[in-house]
């Protein structure tokens, strides 16, 4: 059975709202939070209104737009593509995003103009998904798939070090090495004013093809019986997913398996509706990015783990065991995975 | 009412799927496309749904051309049945009837009286409101067939095309399907079935259309179209005609032998 909307909406809410409180008051600096809030309703730059509001505050909310872009395009690729393994990380999308974004770096284009950073991360994510919608097409097995990623991957990797070669000098160099590993750290408002309205207007495009996505769930063929026609889909959620990927790219780096596990489990509790996995798996997205860098800044590590590092040691296990068990299936094909 | 084709080709690479093929599905009726494997049953199903686009010929629809409708006014006045679903995730059978009413613009979350009704109705007739709240992959094979038909069912449409409904189903489920067909047919739908079971075919269709090797070898009343020779001619195989009731239903009785083998399926 599946569960009623409200209860969906609170299962998606509720956890997000939790932890980004609880990022907020995770930190290294002891503050004193009545004086924090009462200086920033008086207007009163105090060091504690700050703290909470350059500092906290943008950490919590660049954490759950950038979890919610990444986990609504996993659910929005894999009910495309019809395959669990989908995602713009482990498909190079996301690779596609930050050499787009490097090149925005280097060039200089960010200095005369900030929003080439976002501009440049999207158009590097549409390049991605055109090259992986046209290499693998939308019927493609598992395998055929994960190779083009694999592929996509190593291009855009290459294309990022060609890059990073190239650079004017090592401190820009190590910035940026760091800076595509992926984290949420010395971000500002400025950052979450950059991703906030790529993922937004990103997400208009995947919302609209919810219904479509569930037309497409007993394969292509059946959707073009029901009035669906699977390239148009195939457009508006490489439109999205570009524009949501690009924007999370652009202030984040490269976080990567957000999408491939939010969705995984996310899915039982909306009956396995591809449509309604959507927003669940934002949720779920924002969730699990707060709770990694929520994680990442309380581990005794000396120096705070990249965000990205993080999500990479949770996530590939994650796609070893999805793996495992598809091996277990059998090529039988009965079980969903 | 009814769905006409006329002059239908469509090549496939450089195979000629069908060449020159007429048809007529009459509302009230059930039309049997026959013939052997690759003799273009599904490709002539598919471009009567207007999912895919003949090289010539044309279908019309009350005198409107199929090619002209937009998809989903398309999908409301034509259901497809496709041979193979390939569900991807493990839904209600519930949710997997429901698809059928996204052309009506339903979705799973919106449902209107109506569409809630066509869902019932349609799981009633196929005898699948058992599987309502079970999981597509918890379902045999049979079971989720049953619920891929009550998908098509759903949409409540002028015209169902289906294509090979029995070929997972056991006896008892092949003539429960073929009678669920009958009872659509009966409340006016225009209905046509590709068929592999000629005895099925026999009992059930008013009109059958015989291909093979993309060509319309005979069009009309089964006892016209299941003749000795024409069967021989598409099947390249010798058939036995057996009475039951008022029906000759035809047996294959022996295989082709290599001198006489002018199976046009191969030659084509």
């Amino acid at each position: 059975m599946t569960p009623s909307r409200r209860w969906t909406w609170a299962l998606v809410a509720a956890p997000v709202a939790a932890l980004a409180m609880i990022s907020i008051v995770v930190g290294p600096a002891g503050l004193p939070w009545g004086t924090a809030i009462r200086d920033i309703l008086s207007g009163h730059d105090s060091v504690p209104a700050l703290i909470l509001l350059e500092i906290r505050l943008p950490r919590a909310l660049l954490g759950a737009v950038v979890g919610a872009a990444l986990g609504m395009a996993g659910a929005a690729m894999q009910g495309l593509l019809r395959n669990p393994l989908a995602e713009p990380g482990v498909l190079g999308v996301s690779a596609c995003a930050a050499f787009g974004a490097v090149i925005a770096f280097y060039s200089g284009l960010v200095r005369l103009f900030p929003g080439a950073l976002p501009i440049a991360a999207i158009l590097g994510a549409l390049l991605g998904t055109a090259a992986l919608f046209a290499w693998a097409g939308r019927g493609a097995t598992v395998a055929t798939l994960l190779l083009v990623g694999v592929a996509i991957n190593a291009l855009a990797g290459a294309a990022t070090a060609f890059g990073l070669a190239l650079s004017p000098n090592p401190y820009a160099f190590y910035e940026v090495m760091f800076w595509l590993m992926g984290s949420l750290a010395d971000r500002s408002l400025d950052h979450v004013a950059i991703a906030l309205p790529c993922v937004a207007l990103g997400a208009v495009p995947l919302l609209l093809m919810r219904r479509r996505l569930d037309g497409l769930s007993l394969g292509e063929e059946t959707a073009l019986a029901l009035g669906i026609v699977p390239s148009a889909v195939a457009r508006w959620i490489g439109l999205g997913t570009a524009l949501a990927v690009g924007g999370a790219v652009a202030v984040s780096g490269v976080i990567g398996f957000v999408g491939l596990m939010a969705p995984h489990a996310i899915r039982p509790f909306v009956g396995y509706r591809p449509g309604a996995t959507l927003i669940a798996s934002a949720g779920a997205g924002a969730a699990l990015t707060l709770a990694a860098d929520i994680a990442v800044r309380l581990l005794p590590t000396g120096r705070e783990l990249q965000l990205g590092v993080m999500t990479a040691l949770l996530g590939a296990p994650f796609l070893g065991w999805l793996a495992v068990r598809r091996r277990s299936n059998g090529a039988a094909g009965t079980s969903w995975l | 009412m009814a769905l006409i084709a006329q002059g239908l080709r469509r090549a496939l690479g450089r195979r000629l799927v069908l060449d020159a093929v007429d048809a007529e599905i009459a509302a009230g009726t059930i039309t049997g496309f026959v013939g052997p494997n690759g003799a273009g049953k599904s490709t002539l199903l598919r471009i009567l749904a207007g999912i895919d686009t003949p090289d010539a010929g044309t279908v019309h629809l009350d005198g409107a051309r199929v090619q002209s409708f937009t998809p989903s006014a398309r999908a409301r006045r034509i259901a497809h049945l496709p041979q193979v679903a390939q569900p991807q995730w493990p839904l209600s059978g519930r949710d997997v009837v429901t698809l059928g009413r996204l052309p009506h613009g339903a979705g799973f979350d919106r449902l209107s009286p109506a569409d809630a009704r066509a869902v019932d109705r349609a799981m009633a007739r196929t005898g699948t409101a058992a599987f309502a709240d079970r999981r597509l992959d918890q379902l045999s094979a049979g079971e989720r067939a049953r619920l891929m038909l009550a998908r098509a069912l759903a949409t409540e449409a002028d015209v169902l095309l289906v294509d090979e409904p029995t070929a997972a189903l056991d006896p008892a489920y092949q003539i429960e399907a073929m009678t669920a067909l009958r009872a659509e047919a009966d409340r006016g739908v225009a209905v046509a079935v590709a068929l592999h079971d000629l005895a099925l075919a026999a009992r059930f269709c008013d009109r059958l259309l015989l291909l093979a090797g993309g060509k319309a070898l005979r069009f009309g009343a089964p006892s016209d179209v299941l003749t000795p020779a024409a069967l021989k001619t598409a099947y390249g195989v010798t058939f036995a005609l057996v009475a039951f009731e008022q029906h000759d239903l035809p047996i294959p009785v022996s295989r082709p032998t290599l001198a006489g083998s002018s199976d046009p399926s191969r030659a084509g």
